[in-house]
């Protein structure tokens, strides 16, 4: 009897919990893609397939394009809506999809791409039908990205450094170093650092960060946090990418 | 629902279950739960109100919106921005239209309670930014626009497409 009663009890718990669940959102329904990450080795021909699903209660127009990224010296990228990415294509690039349908979505290396490998957005955006609503209407887009890698045996791994940047307040921001990759690939580009000089030195390991082929990014450095007094630094940095040393790099620096 | 009131209504429901179905606790409390998810990026967008007027005065009047949002993201870090669907550059983006006219001062927008950024700045703004994978988590997106001057336009004839965006894993 006894144990009826915790049964009961229970399942008065899971409807409940259920039902607190079913508040969500994504109850009703919205955009999926998947692959997130679409890697694979460049290689002419199809490269595979994204799945686009539309799980709302309405049908919606989707448009999926392929498109080069913008990179921000800070490392940021985003989709240049304005460009498109050249040597891949896409089977479809404008469809309705239905309530609760799905549709998959071949990609396909055209041609040899510069450097032997591409790097860009998978860009997919619905639209739900009907007019803006007081002024605004929504859709929705969901970013993933396109990884075409050189095979390995055709990988470069090479980097060109530019100029130190001092970032934030005076010797208590952050040192960066433009590194620009000449590599033909996305593996995070790091390194170690040495600050020396004013009798003081300061050792640290850079951050890493995804730079795009031929694009510049600032690579945080050290954080400077009033260790150093003002004066002229020499600054050495090893920058290795996935294991690849790519050198070593000399600046100096006047901290104020 | 927070991730924490997920993982506990995640719980109380499989202790739920190996009641309900008669498995040993011993078994249920000791077999550990794994398995491998497809990679995704799903995008889930709620009822947005319409602009209400904020504030009001001589020089300036705000309007407010808002809709909420919910993010699932295999592949980390995961981003949230708003862009603009209808002008990808110009005096237009960002700004709500009206055939040949736009209000003078850029839509904005924030997410949770973030601090509100300009929706005509050459790159789309991040709203919100997680740095792990995220299963149905939930946001809000607010939008603001100020209208400034003696004779400030009425917005309701004013329009925009936006994009609420996922992005997932960078480069």
């Amino acid at each position: 009897m006894r144990f009826h009663n915790i049964r009961r009890l229970t399942f008065a718990m899971t409807v409940a919990m259920l039902t607190v669940a079913g508040a969500s959102l994504a109850a009703g329904g919205g955009v999926s893609i998947s692959p997130g990450i679409f890697e694979h080795v460049a290689s002419r021909g199809s490269v595979g397939s994204i799945k686009v699903s539309n799980t709302t209660s309405t049908s919606m127009v989707v448009k999926v394009a392929l498109r080069p990224w913008l990179q921000e010296l800070s490392g940021e990228v985003s989709p240049n809506r304005g460009a498109r990415l050249s040597e891949v294509g896409l089977n479809a690039s404008s469809f309705t999809l239905g309530a609760g349908s799905s549709r998959t979505v071949g990609v396909s290396l055209t041609g040899t791409p510069p450097g032997r490998s591409q790097y860009g957005a998978i860009e997919v955006v619905g639209t739900p039908p009907g007019h803006a609503v007081k002024g605004i209407k929504f859709a929705y887009r969901l970013v993933s990205s396109l990884r075409l890698d050189a095979p390995t045996n055709a990988q470069s791994f090479r980097a060109q450094p530019g100029g130190l940047v001092e970032q934030g307040s005076a010797r208590h921001g952050t040192l960066l170093l433009a590194v620009r990759n000449t590599g033909n690939t996305i593996v995070p580009i790091g390194g170690t650092v040495l600050i020396d000089g004013q009798g003081r030195s300061l050792r640290a390991n850079a951050s890493t960060k995804a730079i795009v082929p031929g694009q510049t990014v600032n690579v945080p450095l050290a954080e400077l946090l009033g260790s150093l007094p003002a004066g002229r630094y020499t600054v050495t940095v090893g920058l290795s990418q996935g294991g690849h040393g790519l050198g070593r790099v000399t600046r100096t620096i006047a901290l104020r | 629902m927070s991730a924490a009131t997920r993982l506990v209504t995640l719980a109380l429901l499989v202790a739920a279950f190996a009641v309900l179905s008669g498995v040993p606790a011993a078994l249920a409390e000791g077999t550990p739960v794994g398995g491998t998810v497809e990679s995704t990026l799903a995008l889930s967008l709620g009822e947005p109100s319409s602009f209400a007027r904020a504030s009001a005065g001589h020089r300036q009047s705000v309007y407010d919106a808002t809709i909420p949002v919910e993010v699932t993201a295999t592949d980390a870090p995961v981003r949230l921005s708003l862009a603009d669907g209808e002008a990808i550059s110009g005096a237009r983006r960002g700004h709500l239209v009206r055939g040949h006219l736009s209000l003078a001062i850029a839509l904005q927008a924030a997410a949770g309670r973030g601090r509100f950024r300009s929706l005509d700045a050459s790159v789309d703004p991040v709203l919100e930014q997680w740095g792990e994978p995220v299963s149905l988590e939930g946001t809000t997106i607010r939008l603001r626009q100020a209208v400034r001057g003696a004779h400030q336009p009425p917005i309701g004839g004013y329009h925009k497409l936006l994009l609420v965006t996922v992005t997932a894993a960078g480069p």
